[in-house]
């Protein structure tokens, strides 16, 4: 019975965790999202019957993140800068630009634009509207690329 | 996909730290064992300037308001003096502006304190690229450096100093403001010949001295009481009503700013009255809500009538 529910649960974090993982992570940096997501998910396991219930889980478990994640006592978010070979072509002017964002729209943006996750879903996880998430996207990325001097997008 | 986009999934698949089911179920039996969680929190608890500001301001207005308010419920607070709280409190700060001033205050105290308290140290011998409060870490099973992570972009919010600088700024403006509304600056400010002869006519009734008084008032001179209680010329005064309060010399007339109005351009007539008050030996402190006649004569300002509405 139990391994039943294990299955279940392995399925559920295959599922939500990469979305919760990056979204923590836009949302506080690398660090604290990691903590983040883990205490979420170690919530959900410990809470599985009820979270199983719930109408949007991943979105439930988006907040829990947030409320663990305020446990750090860090208002700063910190972006590390991968080192080179790892990311070869990622500007260090991203990464500011992309600490100067709001956090939704910086959320909004690495979810929908860097990671291709669609409007819906990320409106689910953050508990907002579709148009509300578009806007966020939109201007965080209108914000990254007048940080960046970006006039015409670059196609790979 | 634009440049921009695919940076953005290079750098998360690299820096975001993925988690499996594994990890969730090993995590739970590290702490069904009883064994603490290994990973530690990374910072120590910091308040943030700006609320600590706003706290103190409302706890300060809050607690004075409420001791102000407890206060002017009281009945009489002392024995044998007619003085009620709520006298105490008006007469001793009880306004809300002087609240405000003093919540601004220490709002102000309170941000600068905590701001200095949590700011990071930097020069001072560590490692220059270090980040603060950022060490070695522990999670789950794994010890994992940060200081390879040595370059990190700190994104630090402005709000907090913006917030104790408005503070600051409305407490300069507010004790500017209490500093200016409290001097006698207003257009019916009473001229100096006018204030220089008022302190001299409360000093001459203080001192009981109805010779310096009868120089400082004209030939009709008369004090008296709308009423009609009482009405008196300056012999009247010399005989009868200077005598009387010599026996009280424990009342006082203390002179405060003194205002005044024209009865008309170059009248030669001005209305006066000021913001004293007398006190006596009860502790009652009497608004000296009275008013003057001054007329030019002699040269100079003489009190013509005096309309007696204090104690």
């Amino acid at each position: 019975m139990e391994s039943d529910e294990r299955q279940v649960f392995t399925r559920f974090v295959k599922e939500t965790e990469p979305r919760l993982s990056y979204a923590l992570a836009a949302a506080y940096g690398f660090e604290i999202g990691a903590e983040a997501t883990a205490d979420a998910l170690a919530w959900a396991w410990e809470h599985w019957e009820s979270l199983e219930e719930k109408r949007n889980p991943a979105g439930y478990l988006y907040r829990v993140g947030q409320s663990k994640a305020r446990r750090y006592h860090r208002r700063q978010m910190f972006f590390p800068e991968i080192p080179a070979p790892e990311v070869p072509s990622v500007e260090p002017g991203l990464i500011y630009a992309l600490a100067s964002l709001s956090q939704n729209q910086r959320v909004a943006v690495v979810m929908i634009h860097g990671m291709e996750y669609s409007e819906r879903e990320v409106a689910d996880l953050l508990g907002l509207s579709r148009w509300s998430v578009r806007t966020h996207a939109e201007r965080g990325m209108r914000r990254i690329r007048n940080a960046l001097g970006v006039t015409t997008d670059v196609t790979n | 996909m634009s440049r921009i986009e695919s940076q953005l999934r290079e750098y998360f698949d690299a820096g975001v730290e993925r988690i499996t089911a594994d990890d969730v179920f090993a995590r739970a039996r590290v702490e069904e064992g009883g064994l603490e969680r290994l990973h530690v929190q990374r910072s120590r608890p910091t308040l943030n300037p700006a609320w600590a500001a706003v706290g103190a301001f409302v706890i300060t207005l809050l607690g004075l308001g409420g001791l102000a308010a407890v206060l002017s419920l009281a009945p009489n607070i002392v024995d044998g003096v007619d003085v009620g709280a709520a006298e105490i409190v008006e007469s001793n700060g009880g306004t809300l502006s002087v609240w405000i001033v003093a919540a601004l205050a220490a709002a102000v105290a309170a941000g600068i304190t905590v701001w200095f308290v949590r700011r990071p140290r930097g020069g001072d011998g560590g490692d220059p690229d270090a980040e603060p409060e950022q060490g070695r870490v522990k999670v789950m099973e794994t010890i994992e450096s940060t200081e390879e992570r040595a370059e990190m972009t700190e994104h630090r919010s402005r709000w907090p100093m913006i917030v104790i600088a408005l503070l600051a700024v409305a407490l300069v403006a507010a004790l500017l403001w209490m500093t200016l509304a409290m001097r006698p600056n207003s257009p019916n400010a009473a001229p100096p010949e006018i204030v220089e002869l008022m302190e001299e006519y409360n000093a001459a009734w203080n001192a009981y001295d109805v010779d310096a008084l009868e120089a400082l008032v004209t030939s009709g001179y008369r004090i008296h009481a709308p009423g009609g209680s009482f009405d008196h010329d300056i012999e009247s005064v010399r005989w009868y009503l200077m005598p009387l309060l010599e026996g009280w010399e424990w009342q006082t007339t203390i002179g405060g700013s003194f205002y005044a109005v024209a009865q008309a351009p170059d009248s030669g007539t001005w209305y006066v009255s000021s913001e004293g008050s007398v006190v006596n030996r009860s502790g009652t402190d009497y608004p000296q809500n009275g008013v003057w006649r001054v007329v030019v004569a002699d040269g100079g300002y003489l009190v013509a009538e005096h309309f007696f509405m204090g104690g």
